[in-house]
């Protein structure tokens, strides 16, 4: 057991990729020299050589149509897109040949490719790399949509993405790259499709996956001190498939149901999760469904961390379904 | 060496300016001068645009009695079948024209007029190199080992149908033959070519992949990736473009656009069995000698003065060569058109008896674990369904 950033996890994930399996590729734009704008992929080329690790033109929608083309010829592609906002040049790629093939071909073909990117604000990027487009693809059937919150979520659903015969597209909070250290197990496994309850609770369930975790759990343990509720933070982990049942289970013990996350509100997966709720456990609910996200604005750079939901805001939608 | 042909190659060459790929023994120069056992190779301008085209059967409508397949050492038992495949493949895009006349099938993309350039291009293939084909080449399943029986419950989707009716009736794909289902796209497909020909380079693996796609490709980013992709990792890959008749204003010369990326490139008579063949195996052999990817541009000439389209039919082109080199005359051919077309017809009316897949399959093959919001509505459609 070690400690490490999630960026590190995320390295270190790819590194025992490529050391375990030589099906495994990584590429992208400049992750050779620079180990991508990141560092994720810092020092694989050197430690893996140019056939296994290497650099492809600048252009998103090459970078998966070539990814798809390497499945097919019995490669594991890991190819990274820099910025998640990058993924609408590749749209086409991803939501109709790399989720479909597998159903359109009867099961007879598939494509394992794992699509890593940074998502969310977090670095002042501004409207066009602060973005958090997990809602666009979790709308396509075929994809699983992957957003982990911890180091040790990153390497272990890393890990199992690689491992995995379906398209994974694995978005990064870069805002998470950096600032925490976590105990990262390298036996442990996640599950695909697997949400975490990261705080256990009984007055309310807070819903959030990826940049905004540490934000809720900051906001149930301020809540547990100041006024004593219990907030349950269930992390989602991965958007699609999404755990139903472990959501339905905390929702059914609070009765109490907020949704926080860092894309904008309207049509955001939290729409998703709320609708899940009320079609399946409405009968639970002792409050409305609440929803703490983003605005419906792009990502201003100046004022970046106001566009962000914060505790302010987040303290008082659980003041008002505890309080309902 | 003939007055022709030096005449051919410098009007060839002013015209064209001398790119890298020229020098370096580009298909389409070595498909030039590998008619040049004498005059025999043309390249014409006729009915493409500018920029010269390769081909070797004489013009529509004009004969001749030099047996052009010699110089490919074909023999006559290849030719008749060649001639019997095309038929086949002809006979089925007719059948699925009439059923969508007929309201049998729905949705249709027709596929005639490029049988000539699947076979030519398969041809060139070996069993371990992957084909990405796009709509309009429903001969490939076919050249690759497909049966007319599976081709028409591919189109037909039903309960035989691997895909399950799931394709828009299309070509379906099929992993032992390396062929790819095809999606509606235009040229996402071009990359995947372009991928796979690497992964198989990365392999170690003297393979290749070929693409096909229509005049509307040479439009998109897509294709541009791919050729830039393709030249930038040196894959193995052909990609095959077949152009409208006479060329289109509105479509580029995709040659230019592969001269412009750095890649070989030919432009061919896509309507000439002999041409096509010739610049395929060229092309096949460029990328297997690991010399990188290139492009065919098959062009389809316009029709002659009187304006009959069976002159520049590749299937009729082919029919009126045999008969005029004398291997066979119009009845001889006319009784095997008569026997595969009562052939089609059975298999067709078997293909039809076939049910759809259960309508259950359709929640099938989203991912490899089925995700639980398949199975929920499923729950509730079936319930739906069971109260209907």
């Amino acid at each position: 057991m070690t400690t490490m950033t999630m960026i590190e996890a995320v390295r270190s994930a790819l590194h025992d990729a490529l050391a375990s399996d030589e099906r495994v590729l990584v590429f992208g734009e400049e992750v050779v020299d620079e180990g991508g704008v990141f560092g994720a992929t810092r020092g694989l080329g050197e430690a893996f050589g140019a056939e296994r690790v290497f650099d492809l033109p600048v252009g998103e929608a090459g970078i998966v149509g070539t990814a798809i083309g390497l499945a097919m010829a019995g490669m594991r592609p890991v190819p990274e897109i820099t910025f998640g906002d990058d993924l609408f040049a590749s749209f086409e790629q991803i939501t109709n040949e790399l989720a479909k093939l597998r159903y359109r071909s009867g099961g007879r073909f598939s494509s394992p490719v794992v699509l890593r990117a940074s998502i969310g604000a977090g670095i002042h990027g501004g409207p066009n790399l602060s973005q958090s487009p997990e809602a666009y693809f979790t709308q396509t059937p075929g994809l699983q949509v992957v957003v982990p919150s911890t180091a040790a979520d990153a390497y272990g659903l890393l890990i199992a993405a690689i491992r995995g015969e379906d398209p994974v597209l694995f978005l990064e909070p870069k805002s998470l790259y950096h600032p925490v250290r976590d105990a990262v197990s390298k036996e442990e496994i996640v599950s695909i499709g697997s949400a975490r309850i990261a705080r256990e609770g009984t007055d309310v369930s807070l819903v959030t996956w990826g940049a905004m975790v540490p934000l809720a759990l900051e906001a149930a343990a301020a809540a547990s001190e100041e006024s004593g509720w219990s907030v349950e933070v269930i992390d989602l982990r991965t958007l699609a498939p999404l755990d139903t049942p472990t959501l339905l289970a905390s929702v059914e013990k609070t009765g109490r149901a907020v949704i926080l996350h860092e894309a904008p509100r309207t049509g955001g997966f939290g729409a998703e999760v709320a609708a899940q709720i009320a079609e399946q456990a409405i009968e639970f609910l002792e409050a409305p469904i609440l929803r703490v996200t983003g605005a419906d604005t792009p990502v201003p750079f100046a004022f970046e961390d106001d566009y962000r939901p914060d505790m302010g805001r987040l303290q008082a939608a659980l003041r008002h379904v505890v309080e309902f | 060496m003939s007055e022709g042909r030096g005449d051919s190659r410098r009007r060839t060459r002013s015209s064209r300016g001398r790119s890298t790929a020229d020098r370096d023994g580009s298909p389409e120069r070595r498909a030039r001068e590998g008619g040049g056992r004498g005059n025999r190779s043309r390249s014409s301008g006729r009915g493409a645009g500018s920029g010269s085209v390769l081909t070797w059967l004489p013009p529509p409508g004009r004969r001749t009695e030099e047996p052009i397949h010699e110089r490919l050492s074909l023999d006559p038992a290849t030719l008749r079948s060649w001639y019997r495949t095309l038929l086949i493949a002809r006979g089925l895009d007719e059948q699925c024209e009439r059923w969508h006349g007929s309201g049998r099938l729905r949705f249709y993309v027709p596929s005639a007029g490029n049988e000539v350039v699947d076979l030519a291009t398969i041809g060139a293939t070996r069993d371990g190199d992957w084909i990405f084909p796009s709509f309009r080449h429903m001969s490939i399943p076919l050249l690759r080992g497909a049966t007319p029986r599976e081709v028409l419950d591919a189109i037909l989707g039903n309960a035989n149908d691997p895909a399950r009716g799931r394709q828009l009736p299309a070509q379906s794909g099929h992993p032992a033959h390396h062929v790819l289902p095809p999606s509606n796209a235009r040229a996402t497909h071009l990359v995947h070519a372009a991928g796979c020909a690497l992964g198989m380079r990365l392999r170690g693996e003297h393979q290749l992949a070929v693409a096909t796609c229509g005049p509307a490709a040479g439009s998109t980013p897509d294709f541009h990736t791919a050729l830039d992709v393709a030249r930038r990792t040196k894959a193995p890959v052909l990609f095959v473009a077949t152009q409208s008749r006479g060329v289109a204003a509105a479509n580029p010369m995709l040659v230019a656009h592969a001269k412009a990326h750095g890649i070989a490139s030919a432009r061919v008579d896509g309507t000439d069995i002999f041409a096509m063949v010739k610049a395929s195996r060229d092309a096949a052999s460029h990328a297997r000698r690991g010399a990188g990817p290139s492009l065919i541009e098959a062009v389809r000439p316009k029709p002659s003065g009187n304006g009959d389209e069976s002159a520049i039919d590749p299937i009729h082109r082919f029919r009126q060569y045999v008969i005029d080199i004398g291997m066979a005359d119009a009845d001889g051919i006319s009784a095997l058109e008569e026997e595969v077309a009562t052939e089609l017809e059975a298999t067709a009316e078997e293909a039809l008896k076939t049910p759809l897949p259960a309508q259950e399959s359709r929640f099938g093959d989203v991912c490899l674990q089925e995700p639980p919001t398949v199975v929920a509505p499923r729950a509730l459609d079936i319930a739906e369904g069971s109260r209907a």
